[in-house]
């Protein structure tokens, strides 16, 4: 029921608001140096946490965003699928192709492979930096 | 299908048969709900570490209360009361708000699923149930991403972008997988794939979707052997290394939310939810959630066993699995499901 | 060249005498060559490509300080001997290639261009002796912090810190010691920019982490998740075991020597009596040996089982762990019926054990070794026959034999490579002659290659305990030889005066070896472990060199992660199988 749903969702966020307030109040906070200081294995951290990231990860995002828009544009079919036949079978089943083909197109372009060795570990054996 | 938040004719006609006024029955779904989701999940954690520790020929935690049973009350009163620290180099307000959302987001999803055929068994009957949970599934995601950035701390920068870039990867083939039993029920409503299973269950019509909504929904829980955004050897605690106290308590809750739901999910969507033959002696409303529960229970189990059970998958490993494999075989699923449904509509109930 | 002198095996009867002379042969290595310090990187070039005797690997490069040495040649004055020891695993033959330092600023060529693992042990001299090598990439500090004041093995650092002005740490020194070990950016080896001018991600994995197995640290250049560089920062687990030993009595240090590989037991036990033994020239009976084989063999599996476990954990399987220690535990509570000490047993002494084998002690170990082949086979499907396992690990951390030998790689790791090589066939100690087992080895030379051997060596250890159990022979366990043996049996000193006197001063004073040098080498569960013991007739040892199969190996690390992704850091260091104690010391 709309009812129910919209007062469960006050309720939930409310549990949520209330926990971070309780322990906000309960727990006793003491801080110093040491404890202000981001976890780094207990060393002082080197350079910043929010450095660019590497393409893969974007790619993955973006890969997401277009298969998972295609999906849904196939939730209404799924609705429907019994009254639309096998007519609108065969039209999903071009929708598909086509999502697919993107699918195939990021695989032979190498966007699935996420184990790369990179340039420096070639001749890494016979080049001792340490 | 005019209104998303359409409410079936059914439920209104029922929520009429209860003698009381829909204010009083909606609060009441809401505390029996959120009093069931709070204690089991309290328990999923203290069974989890009896049920390894009995895999490893350890005891678990049994000192407080007769076997343990006090432990969960033991550690919520412990992370209460534990210094509540928001580190000075985070991003206030967003590392507040990451565990609240994960909190709210997994709890949330609970609204659709139905624990009874009755009306009020289900706080919200949506005929988009399934895009109300995969919709919540995926603002989840913004809680891990959140508190990863905003922590301003490295190995929990490395936790959030795993854990996002594992996600989304397994959100793909996990919507993939449910869109086949949509379109085998003909509804998007967790109600209506319930009762469509009325004669078979789902998961004999479609094992290749089980198995790939099963492996996809442990991913997505970011559990063993997908636990990568919370490795402790390679990245200490992932994305909420800086979190302490309640808040870390609240990402705890979360997945443990998450583990059941997913559970109900498994249970609604291939196992036919709250259906069951008859149990004599029990009054016919309480064998839906006897059964859901029941059948949630044996899931959570299945989780905890893997997790006791398997190393875990590396990341590159873990992409590819889900890329390479399951996305292309969950696509040959609903294909091969569309045909079945078409050609053999009789094996599943028809929507009403 | 000063001296060359081949000493003649059995070394231990006459070698005792000719250090007065001057005439220094070492017992324990085949050869000793003095050569001049400006000849020593060619000398060493020599030796190690020579084609009739190479040495393809350098075993341990030490130091010793001369300037309290009582017994000396006339006429010696250089404050340092710098000393290389190269080794042989074809012949199973040692060359110790000796070199006078005249003082440590004057120092020596670095020969980090000949063995690759020269580097780290000529970064350890510096920091232990002050002695600099010139030519060396990277000639810093590698066991003390950087902040350091001194070199601790010279004879006039203080030998504890009662010796010393009382240290008060500030809130402010606290603060500066973390800017010590901030790396910075300006340093050469940490670099924020790839050559593609890609920004680095610069992480410390390590010393506080779980994934590290100690205090280990090692500083990571990550593009994305791909390790572009990898620099361990070792010494936060350093205690200066071999400072202590030179004021320890020789007998008081063994419960020491425990604590170096604190999972080998008496295995770390075992190479300093035997050192101690080869100088004072005792002959141990042969039950004490067949025990010491015995409690070694048992060790060794112990360590194994730890490796199991935590090899898994590293990977991520969570229960392994508990399945290996549960056994572990079994064969501790054997442990402690024979020594009456679990980890730590302090039970070889030199010149045998410490007391006999309790009564009934087999039926223990029979009963353990009853279960242990199905148990091992179980560990194999619960862990190496995963397929996630697998796929982690085929391929993963590459090492060839030849690189192995290279880097001072020995051990299981070398035998993962290809590389049929250990101590115990090739160059016998405590009778392992006598004993049928096999060499296990793997042809991989990756890390599922080193799991597998480890895990077959379990079962050839079990072999040789087995045959423990049925050839223990019956007798003394202690050498007669009362002057260094220990302790002088307590029953006697009520009979006889001369076994009162020495029980009075070998406890009372502690006992003195001989005059002389000498290096025992084992086969440890982690590969080859070194002692090398400096006797100048007191009841301490003068110098006591301890050369430990983990520090070569971590010396790999970067060689065998540069370039994958960080999760393959944790599999690689799972199947190293290193504890920070060994690598520290």
């Amino acid at each position: 029921m709309t009812l129910s749903l919209i007062l469960y969702t006050l309720v939930v966020v409310a549990t949520a608001l209330v926990t971070i307030v309780l322990s906000a109040l309960l727990g006793r906070a003491r801080r110093n140096y040491h404890k202000d200081m981001a976890y780094e294995s207990g060393i002082v951290p080197t350079g910043d946490a929010r450095l660019r990231m590497s393409i893969p990860y974007y790619l993955v995002a973006i890969m997401f965003i277009l298969f998972d828009v295609e999906i849904l544009f196939l939730y209404p079919y799924a609705a429907v699928a019994r009254d639309l036949g096998w007519l609108g079978l065969l039209k999903a089943m071009v929708f598909i192709a086509f999502v697919f083909a993107g699918l195939a197109y990021v695989w032979l372009r190498g966007g699935l492979i996420w184990r790369h060795l990179s340039k420096t570990a070639s001749g890494s054996l016979s080049s001792s930096q340490n | 299908m005019n209104n998303i938040f359409a409410v079936t004719a059914a439920s209104g006609a029922a929520s009429a048969a209860l003698p009381l006024p829909p204010l009083v029955v909606s609060l009441l779904q809401i505390v029996v709900l959120l009093g069931m989701l709070f204690t089991i999940a309290a328990y999923t954690v203290l069974i989890e570490r009896r049920v390894i520790a009995w895999l490893q020929h350890r005891v678990g935690p049994n000192r407080a209360g007769p076997f343990g049973l006090l432990q969960p009350l033991a550690d919520v009163l412990k992370l209460l009361t534990k210094e509540e620290s928001t580190p000075p180099f985070t991003d206030r307000w967003l590392f507040i708000a990451a565990p609240a959302i994960i909190m709210v987001t997994s709890m949330l999803s609970f609204a659709v699923i139905p624990f009874g055929p009755e009306p009020f068994m289900v706080i919200a009957n949506m005929n988009v149930g399934v895009l109300f949970f995969l919709a919540l599934s995926s603002l989840g995601v913004y809680s891990i991403v959140l508190a990863g950035w905003s922590s301003n701390s490295k190995y929990a920068a490395l936790g959030g972008l795993r854990a996002t870039a594992q996600m989304i990867s397994y959100e793909l083939s996990m919507s993939l997988a449910l869109l086949a039993v949509a379109l085998q029920a003909g509804t998007l409503s967790f109600n209506g794939i319930v009762e469509a299973q009325r004669d078979l269950w789902f998961v004999i019509l479609q094992p290749l979707g089980f198995i790939i909504f099963l492996v996809s929904v442990v991913a997505e829980s970011r559990r063993a052997p997908f636990d990568l955004p919370e490795a402790e050897n390679e990245i200490v605690a992932g994305f909420h290394t800086e979190y302490s106290s309640m808040k870390f308590a609240m990402f705890f809750l979360g997945e443990y939310v998450s583990v059941m739901l997913l559970s109900c999910v498994v249970a609604t969507a291939y196992f036919g939810g709250y259906l069951g033959p008859n149990i004599p002696f029990v009054p016919s409303v309480l064998e839906g959630p006897i059964y859901l529960l029941g059948k949630m229970a044996l899931l959570v189990f299945f989780f905890i066993w893997i997790r006791a059970t398997y190393p875990r998958l590396r990341y590159d490993h873990l992409m590819e699995l889900g890329w390479k494999y399951l996305v292309p075989l969950a696509v040959l699923n609903l294909v091969v499901t569309a045909v079945i449904t078409l050609a053999l509509p009789h094996l599943t109930v028809a929507p009403r | 060249m000063k001296f060359s002198r081949t000493v003649e095996t059995p070394v231990w009867e006459s070698g005792t005498t000719n250090v007065l002379k001057g005439e220094r042969g070492i017992l324990g290595v085949e050869e000793v060559r003095w050569v001049d310090a400006d000849r020593v990187t060619e000398t060493i070039c020599q030796l190690k490509t020579d084609p009739k005797r190479p040495f393809p690997m350098l075993f341990d490069l030490t130091a010793i300080d001369e300037s309290e040495r009582r017994h000396r040649p006339e006429g010696e004055t250089h404050r340092f001997t710098v000393q290389y020891h190269l080794f042989s695993p074809q012949r199973g033959e040692s060359l110790l290639v000796k070199v006078a330092v005249p003082d440590g600023a004057t120092g020596i060529e670095s020969i980090s261009n000949i063995y690759k693992n020269a580097n780290y042990y000529e970064r350890e001299v510096f920091d232990m002796f002050g002695v600099s090598f010139h030519g060396h990439p990277n000639m810093r500090r590698i066991l003390m912090p950087d902040w350091w004041t001194g070199h601790p093995l010279r004879k006039d650092h203080p030998n504890r810190a009662t010796e010393m002005p009382p240290l008060v740490i500030t809130e402010e020194d606290l603060k500066e010691f973390d800017g010590w070990e901030q790396l910075s950016s300006g340093d050469s080896y940490i670099r924020t920019r790839n050559e593609a001018g890609e920004e680095l991600l610069i992480l410390n994995l390590g010393p506080n982490h779980p994934g590290t197995h100690g205090v280990l640290r090692v500083v990571l250049t990550l593009n994305g998740e791909y390790m572009e560089d990898v620099y361990p920062v070792i010494g936060y687990h350093h205690r200066g075991a071999e400072k202590m030993a030179e004021r320890q009595t020789w007998h008081t240090y063994i419960p020491y020597t425990d604590r170096v590989d604190y999972l080998a037991g008496t295995y770390n036990e075992l190479p300093y009596v035997l050192a101690c033994e080869q100088l004072a020239g005792i002959r141990v009976p042969e039950r004490a040996t067949v025990m010491r084989v015995l409690l070694g063999e048992i060790y060794r599996i112990c360590n194994h089982l730890v490796w199991f476990g935590t090899f898994g954990h590293d990977v991520g399987a969570m229960t392994p762990v508990f399945y290996s220690f549960r056994e572990r535990e079994n064969l501790f509570k054997i442990i402690e019926m024979i020594t009456g000490g679990r980890m730590h047993p302090n039970f070889l002494r030199i010149g045998g054990c410490s007391m006999d084998l309790p009564p009934g002690w087999q039926e223990p170990i029979r009963l353990f070794l009853k279960d242990f082949d199905k148990n091992l086979l179980e560990y194999e499907q619960l862990l190496l026959g995963n397929p996630i396992l697998k796929s982690r690990t085929v391929g993963v951390g590459v090492m060839s034999g030849d690189e192995c030998v290279e880097w001072g790689v020995t051990g299981p790791n070398l035998r993962a490579s290809g590389v049929q090589f250990d101590l115990r066939k090739v160059k016998p100690y405590c009778g392992y002659e006598g004993f049928e087992f096999e060499i296990p080895y793997e042809t991989g030379g990756d890390c599922y290659s080193r799991a597998v051997v480890r895990h077959r060596e379990m079962k050839q250890s079990a072999r040789i305990i087995e045959q423990c159990l049925r050839l223990m022979p019956e007798g003394e366990v202690m050498s007669r030889d009362n002057r260094y043996a220990f302790p002088p049996r307590k029953a006697e000193t009520m009979m006889d005066i001369e076994a009162l006197i020495n029980h009075f001063l070998a406890v009372g004073w502690g006992l003195d070896l001989p005059v002389g040098e000498s290096v025992a080498m084992v086969e440890q569960p982690k590969g080859i472990a070194g002692y090398y013991a400096v006797s100048d007739g007191r009841t301490s040892p003068y110098r006591l060199r301890i050369r430990t199969p983990s520090f070569a190996a971590i010396q790999t690390l970067p060689a065998l992660c540069r370039g994958h992704l960080l999760s393959d850091l944790l599999a690689v260091i799972g199947a190293m199988d290193y504890v920070l104690a060994d690598i520290d010391r």
